[in-house]
């Protein structure tokens, strides 16, 4: 659903603005990527403050959505101002970007399937230490989340280098407010991507890596070969776009041409395609010659500071990771803290302290819900009309009558 | 020649890091009156460290391994596009300071998923709080860089370097100042000094980094300390290069690479000294100011960016 | 032309770099005393430029205005301010309202506000963009500080800062005033500052904080 699903909204959006309109004014651009902007950043708030993982995933949706429409939003903007070529290189990251999300958000959410089906939870603070029993989902899931961050070598990455490309690109139009603003949305974008980033080592480490907080977790078993095959095939197709490109980018190339006449194939999508296949060379030969350098390994206790073992309630949880970024973030939560304490006169003795932090959706509270209450406002007032007595109902016919005649007599 | 000038600088960047570290440490004991360590020490740990054996918690899984070699390869990379000697760099292409920002990253991501998976709570510690500091670093670090490539109207640092090696020295660029203070504060960070983060700590509460490899021994720690050295040794090339190029070998001979390796020798000598004395200067700030920290420097990037296009008039 | 021609030339055309960075590091600074030597640093600044403008411009008046802002304002006034502060025995940090981060992009407007502004003037009068959206800058940035700051002493900082930026903006605008309304403009201060002075002590005697945003009673 969120890989194929969402991209009907984003497939219409770019079959009317640059099929039917042919681009707009430059003022529509600049409301799409502020739209982008807010929703990426937004979305990645939200989703590191969740410890479900569907949920969490979800919101990741809403902040790759985000970063399409950044996409999306710039090629508007460098349409508005004649300069189809560099439309065509933001219109083709936008484009790779809604190709990749599909691939990367299916396998995360065939992961989180398989780790449902699994332990019979999908709650990060239940999970745990899955890599050694799910390897497979485990990897897998390790390049979804790769890819997500946009980490070179994986698909994620190049999609997010064409579209910081086309910011920097804004710097060559003569108009002020685009010199000024294209390049910013690079800090707006490295932003959301090192807090996703942020967000997917919390969800990897404490879902796979680690000891196991619940005995579901600790009983897991690996996900039967169907699974394991669909998301194989998903990872493998990530690695290949992340390390070759160019197999993507002439199509799009070509399909950027139709879109947007006049713009040729943007020299951009050819360099990234040269370079990273020898980027990967280095890296993996690199990574391969360390892991030579290594010698034999003997397994051995954790220090556990003289205690006689770890247990797993010992390890970080996922609210705690993200309690750093939620403190610094916490105007945008804006959460409800309530802190109780038994018995309330005697402070200094408590038998029990109660701690409720709940997360209100202040975005749909600054947002959606004026916007909701007027719509309901106004149709309350609208419903004045509907009295139910029929002779009004009558007269609302004839003084419908009587101001259309009068309506054709003095428009004459 | 071309081709073994820029390995030449690959080569540098690599091998001197261990240097660069034996350095601040010896600079910072002489700054406090001790005697100090021998600048080569670090090498010398670095072999001990690869002879011994690997101890690996009985509850982690591959990736606890995988980590540091997939540090290591990253930060290796990075050295490929950064120029040293001359304005050319051996993987240099578009928009090429994109890549070396996102490989540090996919450097730290790992790093921080094997701090996860020993399975301690230190580990957790420091990779959360890494997790705050880097993922604020990213956006002043880019916004300094692209205004940087804006002002010399080129996307590859090889070029930025070239086009202001073609500058004149005492001409006073607004951009480059603003620049050169959010970078410095992000070079602070990113590399784990202080007053982000105190690399020579001991109480694990205070960690950052080192909270993040406390599990680590033998050839993964090797490969850890190293990769953390390189990081280092890049940040302060990139500075380096970025706003005092000047003495860098405009062709390519023998004669002219050789002074430009002794006088990048002496820049960084210089930009060492400096660094030790902020280490022994400034204090630790308090976790939670660090977003303060870095705010500032966000400020600032963002403010030479609009710089750039009343500049450019 | 000379070492100092070209040394002349190079400042006037790029001080008011130096005075952004002093205003930035205002907004996050967060010691009484790192304000005062920020105050300082810019009023080196800007005696620098009216020397160098004197020195192009050949009037002996200037110079004399220059050594004025130099003994006053980069000399006198920090001392006093750093003897104030020894003898008040206040706690020395800032008791900002707004965070460092907030602060410095609220900085960071001004600045592109003052650019935005000086944009359509700066071309139908011959002077320089960047001096005049640096003299503007100051004056906001002094508004600013007196109004986030809450202890007494930010409030005269304030003033002083705008006062600066005030002296730049007539300083570039009409090539150097005349001695006699420089130093009018000087005795000005001083006096404004002398009153400061003693309200600073009899309010931190009376009150025993200098915490502005307790000083609520003034109210009828």
């Amino acid at each position: 659903m969120s890989g194929v699903m969402l991209k009907t909204a984003v497939y219409g959006f770019v079959r009317l603005a640059f099929d039917f309109l042919g681009g707009g004014p430059s003022w529509a651009g600049y409301i799409v990527l502020l739209a982008g902007a807010v929703s990426g950043l937004l979305g990645v708030l939200y989703a590191i403050a969740e410890h479900d993982l569907k949920r969490l995933l979800a919101y990741h949706s809403v902040e790759n959505i985000g970063i399409i429409y950044l996409g999306l939003g710039t090629s508007l903007v460098f349409l508005a101002h004649h300069a189809p070529v560099l439309a065509a290189l933001a219109l083709i990251a936008a484009l790779l970007h809604t190709f990749n999300h599909a691939l990367f958000k299916s396998l995360l959410f065939l992961g989180a399937g398989a780790i449902s089906d699994a332990t019979h939870t999908v709650d990060l603070e239940e999970l745990g230490g899955l890599q050694r029993r799910m390897p497979i989902t485990g990897t897998t899931f390790l390049i979804g989340c790769c890819s997500i961050v946009g980490l070179p070598l994986f698909n994620g990455f190049i999609s997010e280098w064409l579209t910081f490309r086309s910011f920097l690109a804004g710097s060559v139009l003569t108009n002020t407010k685009a010199q000024i603003v294209l390049p910013l949305m690079v800090g707006v974008l490295a932003l959301i991507g090192g807090l996703a980033a942020a967000c997917f080592v919390k969800v990897f480490g404490v879902a796979f890596l680690g000891r196991s907080r619940s005995a579901e977790a600790e009983h897991a078993v690996e996900a039967p070969v169907s699974m394991r095959a669909g998301m194989t095939m998903l990872a493998a197709a990530c690695l290949l776009i992340g390390i070759l490109p160019g197999i993507l980018l002439h199509p799009l190339a070509s399909l950027g041409q139709v879109l947007i006449p006049g713009g040729g194939v943007p020299e951009e999508t050819l360099i990234i395609a040269r370079v990273i296949p020898w980027i990967a060379a280095i890296v993996l030969g690199t990574g391969a010659f360390a892991a030579f350098l290594r010698g034999r390994k003997r397994m051995t206790r954790t220090w556990a500071c003289g205690l006689p073992e770890l247990s797993s309630r010992m390890q970080y949880t996922s609210t705690v990771f993200s309690k750093p970024i939620r403190f610094v973030f916490a105007w945008v939560y804006r959460p409800d803290r309530n802190v109780g304490q038994l018995p309330a006169d005697q402070p200094y003795f408590p038998i029990s302290i109660s701690y409720r932090s709940v997360r209100t959706t202040s975005y749909e509270q600054a947002m959606y819900r004026p916007f909701v209450d007027l719509i309901v406002s106004l149709a309350h007032r609208l419903r004045r009309l509907q009295t139910g007595n029929i002779q009004v109902y009558l007269l609302y016919i004839f003084l419908a009558l009587v101001s259309l005649l009068t309506f054709l007599r003095f428009q004459k | 020649m071309k081709i073994t000038a820029e390995i030449l600088q690959v080569l540098i960047l690599i091998l001197g890091a261990p240097l660069v570290r034996g350095i601040i440490a010896r600079m910072k004991a002489l700054l406090q009156r001790r005697q100090g360590a021998n600048i080569w020490r670090p090498y010398a740990e670095l072999f001990k460290l690869l002879r011994k054996e690997d101890l690996v918690p009985p509850t982690s899984s591959a990736v606890f391994r995988l980590a540091p070699i997939v540090l290591f390869g990253a930060t290796a990379c990075t050295t490929a596009f950064v120029p040293l000697v001359h304005a050319s760099a051996l993987l240099g292409s578009y928009g090429d300071f994109f890549l070396l920002v996102y490989l540090l990253a996919l450097g730290r991501f790992f790093l921080s998923l094997g701090a996860l998976d020993g399975g301690s709570a230190f580990g957790g510690m420091g990779a959360s709080r890494e997790a705050l500091v880097s993922s604020l670093a990213e956006a002043p670090f880019l916004l300094g860089l692209v205004a940087l490539a804006i002002s010399a109207s080129r996307t590859d640092l090889a070029g930025i370097v070239a086009w202001t090696l073609a500058q004149n020295i005492f001409n006073i660029s607004v951009v480059h100042i603003l620049v050169l203070t959010s970078l410095a504060m992000v070079a602070l960070a990113e590399t784990g000094r202080m007053p982000v983060d105190n690399p020579t700590t001991h109480l694990e509460l205070t960690m950052i980094h080192e909270g993040m490899v406390l599990e680590y021994s033998g050839p993964s720690l090797a490969l850890i300390e190293w990769a953390g050295a390189i990081k280092l040794h890049v940040m302060l090339a990139l500075l380096i290069a970025l706003f005092c190029p000047w003495g860098m070998a405009s062709t390519w001979s023998g004669l002219g690479i050789t002074l430009a390796v002794l006088l990048y020798c002496a820049k960084a000598a210089a930009l060492l000294i400096l660094l030790s004395v902020i280490e022994s200067a400034v204090a630790k700030l308090r976790m939670y100011l660090v977003p303060d920290f870095l705010g500032v420097a966000s400020a600032v990037s963002a403010l030479a960016v609009i710089f750039t296009t009343w500049v450019k008039r | 032309m000379g070492l100092v021609g070209i040394a002349t030339e190079k400042i006037l055309s790029s001080f008011s770099v130096f005075l952004f960075l002093t205003i930035l590091l205002l907004a996050v600074a967060r010691r009484i005393s790192t304000c005062v030597l920020l105050f300082s640093l810019q009023s080196a600044v800007i005696t620098a430029e009216v020397l160098a403008t004197a020195f192009q411009e050949k009037l002996v008046g200037v110079y004399v205005v220059g050594l004025l802002v130099f003994a006053i304002k980069v000399v006198a006034i920090p001392r006093a301010f750093f003897l104030l502060t020894k003898r008040l025995k206040t706690v020395r940090d800032v008791k900002a309202s707004t965070t460092p981060t907030q602060s410095v992009f609220i900085a960071v407007a001004m600045i592109y506000l003052s650019y935005a502004a000086v944009h359509s003037y700066g071309q139908a009068v011959q002077v320089p963009d960047d001096a005049l959206a640096a003299a503007i800058s100051l004056i906001l940035t002094g508004a600013f500080l007196m109004v986030s700051r809450k202890k007494a002493l930010m409030q005269m900082l304030g003033l002083l800062v705008l006062e600066n930026g005030i002296f730049l903006a007539a300083l570039i605008t009409t090539f150097g005033m005349p001695l006699v309304i420089e130093i009018g403009i000087f005795f000005d201060i001083l006096m404004g500052l002398l009153l400061m002075g003693i309200f600073t002590f009899r309010i931190s005697d009376t009150f025993e904080h200098l915490d502005v945003s307790k000083l609520r009673r003034l109210r009828g």
